[in-house]
């Protein structure tokens, strides 16, 4: 039996579909940013000896109770806590929003709601602990900036927090 | 009728059962024990010398030699391997009527048949005819022990040595990269979606090298720059479970990286690497205004000295990286010691490797706020958070071994090894330096006994013992005792079953175990069908498993932001895996590989997320009750014009499925392509290489695709090479479309870079 022939014109052929498999996708491509960001300023340093971690963690209105503090839109990445302060970025949908707090967890306490505390909160330019600030993420204006401060020296408790914001 | 209690009549069952067993063991037993006993007798009562078979092996178009062509006695355990100038030498050849196989990787098989005298000494020359599409070769991994390719019951990919150099390839795995079915998923290599990745856990996949195992002793993973390059004769890549022979850590298949033999004439090799990278897919990610260069530099001598011969090979490289933290500096030596040539009775091989390696590390890339980005954008890919900036990695590694080979005669062989391995790391991730030293001891027995023309077996045992010093997990020792046994029957010219068994103990010294023993039994059953000499139908159907590393159970620490939980309660990972195969020599420039395949996983060891939230990063490593794995590979290799024109395509279909939520595994892709051609004109070698992977549709860490997409990964690579006698130059350009990819999520995969090699021979 003769063996099949090759034709030539195969090998252009399988370049080309390769070549358009390579192509026909974009790969990553910059991606604008859009959510709340800006810088925390560590009015003074947590306790070494017991911090888990530092967040951030942000709420579509203000908890009324401990299980609305349980309910949070997002948490952020854990915050780098070693400098005087940290930056920040937390992707958010466009919408508006009521709380954004620094969050510390105590270490070896799985416990929530014992186990976070406050340690200050988005207050429109103001102090680590006094009126909340609303804020609005909108798709045209990409990202909303917006600093506050922490002051790990005088953390909060969730009951203490709910008395604050709820007065 | 008297009613019997039940107990005895189960009783009574029972003895008849064992008796009707024992009959039948007798049954079969008896013909065997008869068939060895005619197939071992001497054919004549008058004393027989063994005989001696010199020839050479040459290319039938060019009449060039054929190094690495592997000759095989039928019948008896007798293999040797061609040099560099195809010649060759087999010893203590059983006189009568014998059958050369002699066998090479783009060469059609050929058998030769021999009349040997009592004593006489043959000399032949065997012309191979060149076939870039053929089927043959030898491969070690499957059966631990040299035999053909074709004859393996599960799949094996085989890359040569020039297959692995053509790419200019900083380390082994640039070149492994490119086997069909194989992805790296970060610095993990995944077979058949077996593996997928897990952040600091062990390999699934076994390394070795020249048969010695060579897995990290305390996280069980790879460390690629032990490797030596430029003595590779082969590559191995066994792509289902091998723990029926190798045990833990074969769980996902085996690549087993074979060295060449000193050859007779003395050669000094050179390999001089230099590059640089391109700017990053897109203006936005541009970090740096300097060229990002790379360069390495290694030299090996191998020489013969008598019945002596020595490997001595050392080399050095710097990268700067093509993203911050990216650099590395590397060096590494190495010595090999043989005694006794390939035909000698006795071979001794002593082996010792140093590595060093220094490198930044990247562990995520920066986002939006975490490092200087004036553009505010969600992520810089090619920037790692300013608080990571200092973070490196330094390990010294050393291996040695010490193997001893000896023929008793044509029907059995011995190998026996003993080896050490020393690997020690410190991490400076800011201010916490961490680190661990592991010291593995190990040692195996292996005979290879032809027992008859019908049946060969492979019976050994093998020990390590592994003693971990980590700051992350303390300080523990591991204990891993093994022994195996494989049979294969070539029941008729066209069939041979396998089957093997291996069972494995291990005990973990300090830890708070409910249970600091386990024991393992892998079982493994295989057969290759042969209908016609263009056609191999293979399939099996063995268990493989992975014990937990010592990192896996017991690493405690934060590290940028991940935190890990020890877990000393893991269960080994468990699987069944089977495959069906067909291999099929179609026509002279084509032959083509279908197999399907499957995975049944039990107890997979995953790193589980922990707590709630999306922001959520603490790991802890546990078992995932049942997974499943099920596939489809496709491998047509094609040449043309007279094997100038050259290539292979493949493509792999995976289908996975976590049993308890219904969701596909995490890091795998659902479809994976490879693509490679080369031209050869003159002196001229032009090649292209292509590699897909659908993006993965579930991943681990970063889950949120508004932040962290996932997009296929399309490599095209592209290589040109330039050929002088001996020596030689290659230009390659690889991820010439400057592709933006990931594998593990915020980890940017190699951008384009352009690599001119210089290969000098003397």
């Amino acid at each position: 039996m003769r063996e099949p022939t090759f034709r030539i014109p195969a090998a252009p052929a399988l370049g080309a579909a390769l070549a358009l498999l390579a192509g026909c996708g974009d790969g990553l491509q910059p991606l604008p940013f859009q959510g709340v960001s800006g810088q925390v300023a560590y009015q003074s340093a947590p306790p070494f000896w017991n911090t888990d971690w530092v967040r951030l963690a942000v709420y579509e209105t203000l908890p009324a109770d401990e299980l609305d503090l349980l309910d949070f839109v997002t948490f952020s990445d854990t915050l780098p806590t070693a400098a005087e302060g940290a930056p920040y970025a937390v992707a958010l949908e466009p919408g508006d929003y009521a709380f954004l707090v620094v969050v510390w967890k105590e270490a070896g306490n799985e416990n929530l709601l014992t186990a976070l505390r406050a340690a200050g909160w988005y207050s429109g330019g103001g102090g680590p602990f006094e009126v909340p600030a609303p804020f609005t993420v909108t798709a045209e204006s990409e990202t909303v900036a917006a600093d506050l401060a922490a002051d790990f020296d005088n953390m909060l408790t969730i009951q203490e927090v709910l008395d604050i914001i709820n007065p | 009728m008297t009613q019997l209690p039940t107990a005895r009549v189960f009783a009574r069952a029972r003895a008849r059962g064992l008796r009707r067993a024992l009959a039948l063991a007798i049954a079969i037993a008896i013909p065997i024990a008869i068939a060895i006993a005619i197939d071992s007798a001497p054919a004549s009562a008058a004393p027989q010398e063994p005989a001696t078979i010199t020839g050479r092996v040459v290319d039938a178009q060019s009449g060039d030699a054929v190094p690495g062509a592997a000759i095989r006695v039928l019948g008896t355990v007798l293999t040797t391997f061609a040099d560099d100038s195809g010649r060759f030498e087999l010893r203590r050849v059983p006189p009568g009527a014998r059958q050369l196989a002699v066998e090479r990787i783009g060469y059609a098989p050929r058998t030769v048949e021999l009349e040997l005298r009592s004593g006489a000494r043959a000399t032949v020359q065997i012309l191979l005819e060149p076939r870039a599409v053929a089927l043959g070769g030898i491969v070690a991994a499957p059966a631990k022990r040299a035999a053909r390719v074709g004859d393996a019951p599960v799949s094996v990919a085989v890359m040569e040595a020039d297959e692995v150099m053509e790419r200019a390839p900083a380390t082994a795995a640039d070149a492994i990269a490119y086997a069909p079915a194989v992805q790296f998923v970060g610095d993990q290599v995944d077979i058949r979606g077996a593996s997928g990745f897990s952040r600091g856990t062990g390999s699934r996949v076994l390394l070795l090298i020249d048969g010695v195992p060579a897995n990290a002793g305390d996280s069980g993973g790879l460390n690629w720059d032990v490797l030596p390059l430029t003595e590779i004769e082969r590559i191995e890549v066994m792509k289902t479970a091998g723990s029926a022979l190798y045990g833990t850590s074969a769980l996902g298949g085996v690549i087993n990286v074979v060295t060449a033999e000193p050859p007779a004439d003395p050669i000094t090799r050179m390999r001089l690497r230099v590059g640089f990278y391109d700017d990053p897919p897109h203006r936005e990610w541009i970090w740096s205004n300097q060229t990002r260069v790379y360069w390495s530099g290694e030299a090996s001598h191998g020489r013969r000295l008598g019945p002596f011969s020595l490997w001595l090979r050392g080399g050095y490289g710097a990268d700067d990286g093509y993203e911050q933290n990216g650099d590395l500096d590397r060096a590494n030596v190495a010595l090999r010691l043989g005694l006794g040539d390939a035909g000698a009775r006795d071979r001794l091989t002593l082996f010792g490797s140093f590595a060093h390696e220094d490198h930044g590390e990247a562990l995520t890339w920066c986002m939006r706020g975490q490092c200087d980005d004036p553009l505010g954008l969600a992520f810089q890919p090619a920037q790692v958070p300013t608080d990571a900036l200092d973070d490196r990695t330094c390990s010294d590694k050393a291996r040695g071994y010490l193997t001893w080979t000896r023929d008793w005669g044509d029907r059995f062989t011995s190998f026996a090894r003993a080896s050490l391995a020393w690997n020690d790391w410190t991490t400076d991730f800011g201010s916490d330096w961490t680190g661990a030293e592991t010291f593995v001891w190990g040692g195996e027995a292996k005979g290879d006994w032809r027992v008859a023309s019908w049946l060969m077996l492979t019976l050994g045992g093998e020990g390590a013992y592994t003693d971990v010093n980590a700051e992350l997990f303390g300080q523990h020792e591991l204990t891993d005792l093994a022994g195996y046994l494989q049979a294969e029957l070539g029941l008729t010219s066209w069939l041979t079953l396998t089957a093997g068994l291996r069972g494995d103990v291990r005990t973990i010294d300090g830890g708070s175990f409910s249970d600091p023993w386990s024991q393992e039994l892998s079982p493994r059953a295989g057969l290759v069908l042969a209908p016609d000499a263009r056609t191999r139908v293979r399939a099996s159907l063995g268990k493989g498993f992975r014990a937990p590393s010592a990192a896996e159970l017991f690493t405690e620490t934060v590290v940028s932001g991940f935190r890990v939980v020890p877990n000393p309660d893991l269960a080994p990972e468990r699987s069944l895996a089977g495959e069906l195969g067909i291999q099929r020599y179609v026509a002279p420039w084509l032959a083509i590989d279908v197999a399907g395949f499957f995975y049944d996983f039990e107890d997979l060891i995953v790193g589980d997320t922990m707590l709630v939230g999306t922001g959520t990063i603490e790991i802890q490593f546990d078992n995932m009750p049942e997974a499943r794995i099920v596939g489809l590979e496709a491998i047509a290799r094609l040449s043309f014009l007279g094997d100038r024109l050259f290539g292979q395509a493949s493509y792999t279909y995976l289908e996975t499925e976590e049993q308890a939520t219904g969701e596909p595994l995490p890091y795998r892709p659902r479809h994976l392509l490879t693509g490679s051609g080369t031209l050869v004109m003159g002196g001229f070698e032009i090649g292209a290489d292509y590699r897909f992977a659908s993006a993965f549709e579930r991943v681990q860490v970063f889950t949120d695709e508004r932040l962290d997409p996932r997009v296929d990964m399309r490599v095209l690579d592209a290589r040109l090479a330039y050929r002088i006698g001996r020596q030689l130059v290659r230009f390659t350009v690889d991820n010439a479309l400057n592709y933006g990819y990931t594998t593990v999520e915020r980890n940017l995969e190699p951008i384009r870079r352009y690599t001119v090699a210089l290969e000098l021979e003397f």
